[in-house]
């Protein structure tokens, strides 16, 4: 909770929630993301429950920044890629620590994005970017307010392109999102930031 | 300096010194992300609007304090929690424990019992149920409460059946409970060797002899500095040899005395003490 030089590490922290369709989303996405970056991002994703997940693996063979599944207490760095486990909340710390609960889910998801994006806002305000991809729930529109409340911003994959378009459609219609567009577009301007 | 990001997060810190100095409970070195998140739902639950309001009664009235820890504790558990772990324990614990006359079990942080229960079907088809003294501990006396009765609503029941054939175990979960009309209970078979009592790993004090201590899905609500001090308190109350067994997300990776364990199946999260250097010999 304590806000330490530790958690200067990252210029912004990019949190993304994804479902339905989320694994070919992720990867037009991290493909477009240049590296090096002084970002951070951290990924919710939901799957379904199963004993090992194998998606930061199949993403880190694509790219050359490290991605991977998020550990408890691990420092979130600048860079980096971090992924939800199924069947556990991934939450943000104000020390710039990820961590884990195995509350209840929400809106019927475990990891939930909306668990994600509020402590994020809670913890970094300002320097949040919460992006919601293709997704067939709701998840992530609550968040997003939160985002937005905290003074981050909130980016959507454009419905038209996403394979379920439920998820980002719920965040457009709940807030003033800061922008739409496609995954190339969404990619570019993290890279605009990145490289300031 | 400390310096926090919301105002809120002053209110809780005041809270909890407060907490900890009235009612000796010490939830300071919690993660404080799912804390702040389980605080805020108490305020809704009790109607209270402001941290500092709840402050000023939970000093006041014990009632509400015994609702504090009952709601801001999560006890989210089911039976066989990941299937596979409990293969694992199958396959690398059990034929150790076969060696034992008698076998000490702590289960730390049991939650309403379901877990207790799965390991204590999957001793009695190893035929070791009878030799076990099993104890469960929780801080939350409320779930223990509810361990002890073995009364479970049968709305997760088709998963659960499920859970007990992907654990590897014979027959069928029913073989272990009595159908109710919505619920199930518990054989008195499964109970007998097991003691329910209240135990905070953050206050209170080792533990005994055990030869097999299940933690699961505590260690993540604490920061690393009380991680490695709670581990520090299995690692005093295992017997030479003994097994502890943490959640998917846990691991000893940043415990000082990591050396006097092996990994048996560090994806299952299956450790062994084999050695006792490093260990402070307080007892
Ligand atoms: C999520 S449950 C885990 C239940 C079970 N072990 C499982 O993995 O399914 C966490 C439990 O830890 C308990 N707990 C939290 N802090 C504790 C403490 N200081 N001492 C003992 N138990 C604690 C909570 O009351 C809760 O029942």
């Amino acid at each position: 909770m304590l806000i330490s030089s530790d958690s200067d590490r990252f210029s912004r922290l990019v949190v993304v929630g994804t479902s339905w369709g989320g694994i070919d989303a992720l990867k037009v996405l991290l493909k477009h993301i240049n590296a090096p970056f002084t970002f951070s991002v951290v990924i919710v994703i939901h799957q379904e429950r199963q004993k090992k997940s194998h998606l930061s693996k199949i993403f880190a063979e694509m790219v050359s920044f490290p991605v991977l599944e998020a550990e408890d207490k691990q420092q979130i760095l600048p860079g980096n890629v971090y992924i939800s486990t199924p069947n556990y909340h991934l939450l943000v710390e104000q020390d710039g620590t990820l961590s884990h609960t195995v509350d209840r889910p929400v809106n019927f998801c475990r990891p939930s994005v909306d668990v994600l994006f509020q402590t994020a806002a809670d913890a970094f305000g300002k320097r949040v970017i919460a992006i919601v991809l293709t997704g067939a729930n709701q998840d992530g529109a609550n968040g997003s307010k939160w985002v937005k409340q905290r003074g981050g911003q909130v980016f959507v994959q454009d419905p038209k392109e996403a394979e379920a378009k439920v998820m980002p459609l719920a965040t457009i219609a709940n807030i003033d999102v800061d922008l739409i567009g496609s995954l190339s577009t969404l990619a570019l301007t993290l890279n605009n930031l990145g490289r300031s | 300096m400390l310096k926090y990001q919301n105002d809120e997060d002053y209110d809780i810190h005041a809270l909890l010194e407060v907490i900890y100095l009235k009612w000796g409970y010490d939830f300071r070195g919690y993660s404080k992300a799912s804390l702040t998140r389980r605080i805020f739902f108490f305020l809704q639950e009790e109607r209270i609007d402001r941290i500092p309001d709840l402050q000023f009664r939970i000093v006041r009235d014990r009632g509400l304090f015994s609702r504090f820890i009952k709601d801001v504790t999560v006890n989210v558990t089911e039976m066989f929690r990941d299937p596979s772990f409990y293969r694992s324990v199958k396959k690398h614990i059990v034929p150790q424990l076969e060696t034992y006359p008698h076998i000490k079990i702590w289960h730390a942080g049991c939650a309403t019992g379901e877990e207790v229960y799965s390991l204590a079907m999957l001793l009695d088809q190893a035929g070791l149920l009878d030799r076990a003294t099993i104890y469960a501990t929780d801080i939350n006396r409320s779930v223990l409460d509810r361990a002890k009765k073995g009364i479970y609503s049968d709305s997760h029941l088709s998963q659960y059946q499920q859970n007990f054939k992907d654990a590897g175990l014979n027959g069928d979960l029913l073989d272990y409970f009595e159908k109710g009309y919505d619920h199930v209970i518990v054989d008195s078979r499964l109970r007998k060797n097991i003691v329910f009592t209240e135990h905070d790993l953050v206050i209170d004090h080792v533990f005994g002899e055990m030869q097999l201590i299940f933690c699961r899905n505590v260690l993540i609500y604490f920061t690393r500095e009380l991680q490695d001090k709670v581990i520090g308190l299995f690692t005093e109350s295992l017997d030479f040899g003994g097994y502890l067994c943490l959640g998917i997300k846990e691991s000893l990776d940043f415990f000082d005395g990591r050396a006097m364990f092996t990994a048996v199946d560090a994806d299952h999260r299956l450790f062994q003490k084999t050695s006792n250097k490093g260990s402070s010999d307080k007892r």
